[in-house]
């Protein structure tokens, strides 16, 4: 597990105050939402809004690569990643 | 294909400036009424040929007319009234966005709403609704503020006519953001501007055409009818302040109701329909009070209840 995936993993309890889950139990493929984490649309919104907020990274265009992005804390991880490269 | 959107469009514009140009010159000329004289025989012409519009505006009147100030059945004739009610608006408008109106015909029926939303430090989200005339007062108000606002519409179309309107007048344009939905591209450009101080607007009383899902239900004038989540779910994940804006059309000019909604909305994960209800539900409560004491400046011309 990278630190990145760990420091998603502290802002998605914190942003959505989950208090009945630690960050250490979150599974790093585990699904975000409906199933697995059971998150839903306005977790989406808080927690793109954190990540906007943590990472400074811009979020901009609509289109459905979010959703994919969303997916899990991997796919979350990647993503900052990714988007922190081509900013740089 | 191109070439036609493009002609299309500039014959829009075109039709825009030509427009205004003209309502602003039978404004000066005939006066507000002197215009709806004019105008009623296309008054009438949409009363007696809009029969949908027409049946939503009887049956809305037969329940609000006995609650209302007026307190009595409605008749045949209130519903033609309505309409009128409803072209004087859209006149006021174009007089509004035209430069015509002289700001001073809008007064502040209280100000501490106002000044507290002026005192916060971030922005806020402002709820309006179609009952008066929310796009006069933003003709009306003092530079500083209008430029504060952003307008959430939910057409193309709508930032469309923004534009032509910016044209036109750029005395009165306000930045608009279209939405069909609000995703987390929408919500962190929105959350941006209130961090900045702006004041985002958002109407209370229309259902969004495609996110069905986003509907709650709460009594308004003795029956349940459908209201937007939307504003809720954006007070809650912006973090803002809440007010209602309301400008209604009085004897001389506009009057200005601006009234803390809420300090804070917070959707809880286990009750969020719930929670969401619960504030639809106020919201109806306050769109009540204000419309029986305006039972003619409802301008929603759709069955409400359905």
């Amino acid at each position: 597990m990278t630190d990145l995936e760990t420091e998603i993993k502290i802002l998605i309890v914190d942003s959505l105050m989950l208090e009945d889950i630690k960050p250490e139990e979150i599974a790093s493929e585990e699904p975000l939402f409906v199933e697995g984490l059971g998150l839903d649309s306005i977790d989406a919104l808080e927690l793109g809004v954190a990540i906007r907020k943590k990472f400074g990274i811009k979020i901009e265009s609509v289109n459905d690569d979010i959703k994919t992005h969303f997916r899990s804390v991997q796919s979350l991880a990647k993503f900052i990643e990714s988007k922190k490269k081509a900013e740089a | 294909m191109t070439s036609d959107a493009t002609h299309w469009a500039g014959l829009r514009e075109r039709g825009l400036g030509w427009g205004l140009n003209f309502s602003a010159y039978a404004y000066r000329l005939l006066g507000r009424t002197g215009c709806l004289i004019v105008l009623s025989p296309i008054i009438l012409y949409f009363f007696l040929s809009g029969s949908e519009q027409r049946r939503a505006s009887q049956s809305y009147l037969a329940r609000v007319l006995p609650m209302s100030v007026v307190h009595r059945r409605a008749s045949f004739l209130d519903s033609y009234r309505h309409f009128i009610a409803f072209a004087g608006s859209a006149l006021d408008s174009f007089a509004a966005w035209s430069g015509r109106l002289s700001p001073e015909i809008l007064t502040i029926a209280d100000d501490t709403g106002l000044k507290d939303a002026r005192g916060q430090a971030r922005g806020a989200l402002f709820i309006v609704s179609h009952l008066g005339n929310a796009d006069v007062s933003r003709a009306l108000l003092d530079d500083a503020t209008r430029k504060r606002l952003t307008i959430l519409v939910h057409t193309k179309h709508a930032v469309r006519f923004n534009e032509m309107l910016e044209q036109y007048n750029p005395e009165v344009a306000v930045n608009t953001v279209q939405v069909t939905d609000i995703g987390p591209e929408t919500t962190i450009n929105l959350q941006e501007r209130i961090d900045c101080g702006e004041w985002v607007v958002i109407a209370g009383d229309r259902t969004p055409l495609e996110n069905t899902e986003r509907v709650i239900s709460a009594p308004f004038l003795g029956e349940t009818a459908s209201f937007a989540q939307g504003p809720y779910i954006l007070a809650s994940v912006l973090k803002c302040p809440v007010y209602l804006l309301f400008c209604f059309r009085a004897k001389h000019g506009y009057e200005l109701h601006v009234e803390k909604f809420s300090d804070r909305i917070t959707l809880p994960r286990q009750s969020r329909d719930q929670a969401s209800q619960t504030y639809a539900a106020r919201y109806a409560n306050r769109l009540e009070h204000h419309v029986i004491k305006h039972p003619f400046q409802w301008y929603n011309f759709f069955d409400f209840w359905a």
